[in-house]
């Protein structure tokens, strides 16, 4: 016996993907009354209202600051560096914050709602 | 992928299901499925995040059936039934019944003449709660009906549906 409510199996009935064809048409039509116009968007909004973003932006900012001084504060004192070693510091050092960054990004986009959800692809609806 | 086309892949099927649906067997659905899209593409940055970006996009979808409907002199005004509002109304969104065995049951053309044959107010209430999948309250909210009036619709149409169906099963 089936668990679906009516309206489930309605939906299910009715909605069909319209296919290749319509596909094609509409993006025929979208092509030709939109034409390659593309409003740049304002760099402010971009990033104003992001929770998100600024989360991530001021984890990042923390986990930076942190490893910068631990760098500081841990590094040998007897002889410089060679351009390889701080080379290679640095980009383990990048690829960390990448990832802390990465995981601040995730650890934010769990918590989204809706509507930040939407604010945040919102930006790139003018990429068509 | 850009979120439009994303959004676009996504809402396709459903909007064009619900204006099929809405504005019943009509040549120009596909089209006006392809309005909707082009509408909220132009009007997106109109879009502010102060509702969810699908009730925003089943807003526009609805302004475009009832534009079309009501050049055909058809909009389905949603009427206050306030006085229907009873211990059926909790029928009106209940989960598995007869009525869904029916609905497996029957044929697609079958399907959309039956639905094709409720009232257009019916019609639509049927349409925004089942493929727009809105909850009761927003379906009031966007038709400026009060949620009793909605369950009553919603009940209505379904009974009317029903009916239809076991008609067409019957030898």
């Amino acid at each position: 016996m089936t668990r679906e409510s009516l309206w489930q199996a309605l939906r299910r009935r009715l909605v069909r993907d319209p296919g290749p064809e319509f596909d094609r048409k509409f993006w025929a039509r979208f092509e030709k009354e939109q034409g390659g116009a593309r409003e740049p968007r304002e760099v402010w909004r971009i990033f104003s209202g992001r929770r998100g973003f600024l989360r991530a932006f001021a984890g990042w900012g923390a986990s930076a600051a942190a490893a910068g001084l631990a760098w500081l504060m841990f590094r040998p004192s007897s002889e410089p560096p060679g351009e390889a070693e701080l080379l290679a510091d640095s980009e383990a050092l990048g690829e960390e914050l990448e990832m802390l960054e990465a995981l601040d990004d995730m650890e934010d986009l769990a918590d989204l709602s809706d509507e930040d959800w939407e604010l945040l692809i919102e930006d790139d609806w003018s990429e068509g | 992928m850009p979120a439009f086309r994303r959004i676009y892949d996504a809402f396709k099927g459903p909007i064009m299901a619900y204006v099929r649906g809405t504005i019943g067997r009509d040549a120009v659905a596909e089209e006006l499925t392809q309005d909707v899209f082009l509408k909220a593409y132009a009007a997106r940055d109109g879009f502010r995040g102060d509702s969810k970006l699908s009730t925003w996009l089943w807003s526009i979808a609805r302004n475009a059936a009832l534009d079309h409907l009501r050049k055909r002199g058809e909009l389905p005004l949603i009427p206050d039934l306030e006085s229907g509002a009873t211990a059926q109304d909790a029928l009106a969104d209940e989960g598995p019944s007869a009525e869904t065995a029916l609905v497996d049951a029957a044929d697609q053309r079958g399907l959309q003449d039956c639905i094709d044959r409720l009232a257009p107010a019916q019609r639509e209430a049927l349409m925004l709660r089942s493929v727009a999948e809105l909850p009761l309250a927003e379906i009031a909210s966007q038709t400026g009906a009060s949620e009793s009036a909605v369950k009553s619709l919603l009940f209505r149409a379904r009974e009317a549906l029903a009916k239809c169906l076991r008609a067409k099963e019957a030898p």
